[in-house]
């Protein structure tokens, strides 16, 4: 017999990976980040420059759509992170 | 076009029952797959069998009838040999029934000293058991060489020069016209009873009438046609037949069938060393009716495994209505080998990974519970980063 071309998944052992963190962040009035402040440590950081910024809009046929504003940002001392804001109700996250 | 025009068409009555009744004797008569006749003998026209009739109709006009069953495809197989006969004439023959066959002339009038030459040399052609009875029609398109090919005589070809056409089809019966019985009989409900009287209606009311069809009728009624001549591409192909021990109506079994039978195939003797552009699979059901699937490979395969995939998806895909007697697959198109890029390190990445499996099976037994995952493409292509990839746990 032939072996079905999909296997049965289990979902206790898929783990999903770059899961968005909550983060804070202070912005100016345009919405572009100042501040960066992680909720699980890694201290704060404020924003030296905006390497690239996007919207992103997706899965509008949902009853939850996506609309989120990328910031691509580098941190003073050179670390670099990708964050985003939710339009829809304003949370920030950070993108790993 | 020359005189006697660009394209003949041989025609052969009957074509079915003198295939399967060659001794050509008594009542007999052939049925299609749904238990139809479809072609009588003289004898038992007499008896009052009729195309159309049910088989236990016919058997109830004529208790002796001797009755086949033959699918189309089964005709169109014994046709074969007639058209293979007809391409050593020419290289452009088109079937699209068994009993019917086009031929281009173009250019071949010459090779064969003249338009009666060529004629000759195609009736001759035809295999022994049709020569006396085929019939051959030659002019400038298939709707009037067919035409033709009804009105001759056995053996002698009639020509249809150019100009000819409008005349000479307008005295036919519209039964001549490739219609069905519906439209057949409306024509007939309107008063049409031949080809001229249609010319006559004109175009205008014929396409009010008839819509898109009307346009053609115009066009057959004055001896024109526009349906393109194609004739067969010339490719090999290797046919295996697999004759299920039992019907089978799961999709798992017929996709376990179809391996076996490509797996057969690709070993065949034929194929070595050639690579395959096409697979074809038909499914006979218990009824004997047939269901083609034409499958292209975007890549010429070698082997039965590069093969498999793409009809597996067909086959595993299929949802079976009748269980399935037999299973008959063409790999066609056979080329030259093709080269293919393969990966250098495929091999190594293949050995690297039963090493890692048995590394983590060792890391397992040394320290139990320990949790050991590996990344896997979920929606590569998706715009959220989340959504692309998954960590699994790993399982060698």
């Amino acid at each position: 017999m032939v072996t079905p071309a999909r296997e049965t998944v289990r979902a206790g052992r898929l783990h999903p990976l770059a899961q968005p963190q909550p983060i804070s962040v202070e912005a100016d009035a345009a919405g572009r980040p100042l501040t960066l402040a992680m909720t699980r440590g890694k201290g704060r950081g404020r924003v030296v420059a905006v390497r690239n910024t996007w919207l992103l809009e997706d899965e509008w046929w949902r009853p939850r759509p996506v609309k989120r504003r990328y910031w691509a940002v580098e941190l003073e001392g050179g670390g670099q992170r990708t964050v985003f804001q939710d339009l829809l109700d304003g949370t920030w996250y950070y993108q790993p | 076009m020359a005189s006697g025009g660009s394209l003949a068409c041989l025609y052969i009555p009957q074509f079915t029952l003198r295939a399967f009744f060659p001794q050509g004797t008594g009542a007999a008569a052939v049925a299609g797959p749904q238990g139809v006749i479809t072609e009588v003998s003289a004898a038992a026209w007499h008896q009052g069998v009729r195309p159309g009739q049910r088989v236990r109709e016919a058997l109830g006009h004529c208790a002796t009838l001797a009755i086949v069953e033959v699918t189309p495809e089964d005709a169109q197989r014994a046709f074969e040999p007639v058209v293979a006969s007809l391409e050593r004439c020419s290289p452009e023959v088109e079937s699209d029934r068994p009993g019917r066959a086009y031929v281009g002339l173009m250019g071949l009038a010459s090779l064969y000293r003249g338009m009666e030459g060529l004629a000759r040399a195609l009736l001759e052609a035809v295999p022994a058991p049709y020569r006396n009875v085929a019939r051959l029609g030659m002019g400038g398109n298939k709707f009037v060489t067919w035409a033709a090919s009804r009105q001759a005589t056995a053996g002698t070809p009639l020509m249809l020069r150019r100009g000819e056409a409008g005349d000479f089809v307008a005295p036919l019966s519209i039964s001549i016209l490739p219609l069905e019985e519906e439209q057949q009989a409306r024509l007939r409900l309107l008063g049409l009873r031949t080809l001229g009287q249609l010319a006559a209606v004109g175009v205008g009311p014929l396409q009010a009438q008839f819509g898109p069809l009307g346009i053609r009728l115009w066009e057959w009624s004055r001896g024109e046609d526009s349906t393109p001549f194609r004739p067969r591409g010339h490719s090999e192909a290797i046919e295996e037949r697999l004759t299920l021990p039992a019907p089978i109506i799961a999709a798992e079994a017929l996709a376990h069938a179809g391996h076996l039978a490509l797996k057969r195939a690709f070993s065949r003797k034929e194929r070595r060393g050639r690579w395959v552009r096409r697979l074809e699979i038909t499914l006979v059901f218990d009824t004997g009716a047939h269901q083609r699937l034409r499958i292209p490979l975007k890549e010429a395969a070698s082997s039965p495994e590069v093969a498999w995939n793409p009809l597996r998806h067909y086959l595993e895909g299929m949802s079976l209505t009748r269980p399935i007697e037999e299973l008959r697959l063409t790999l066609g198109e056979l080329c030259g080998e093709e080269g293919r890029q393969t990966n250098f390190f495929s091999e190594r990445y293949r050995k690297n990974e039963r090493e890692l499996d048995e590394a983590v099976r060792q890391l397992r037994a040394q320290y139990p519970g320990i949790s050991l995952g590996r990344i896997v493409e979920v929606e590569p292509w998706s715009r959220l980063p989340e959504r692309r990839y998954v960590l699994e746990d790993y399982i060698p």
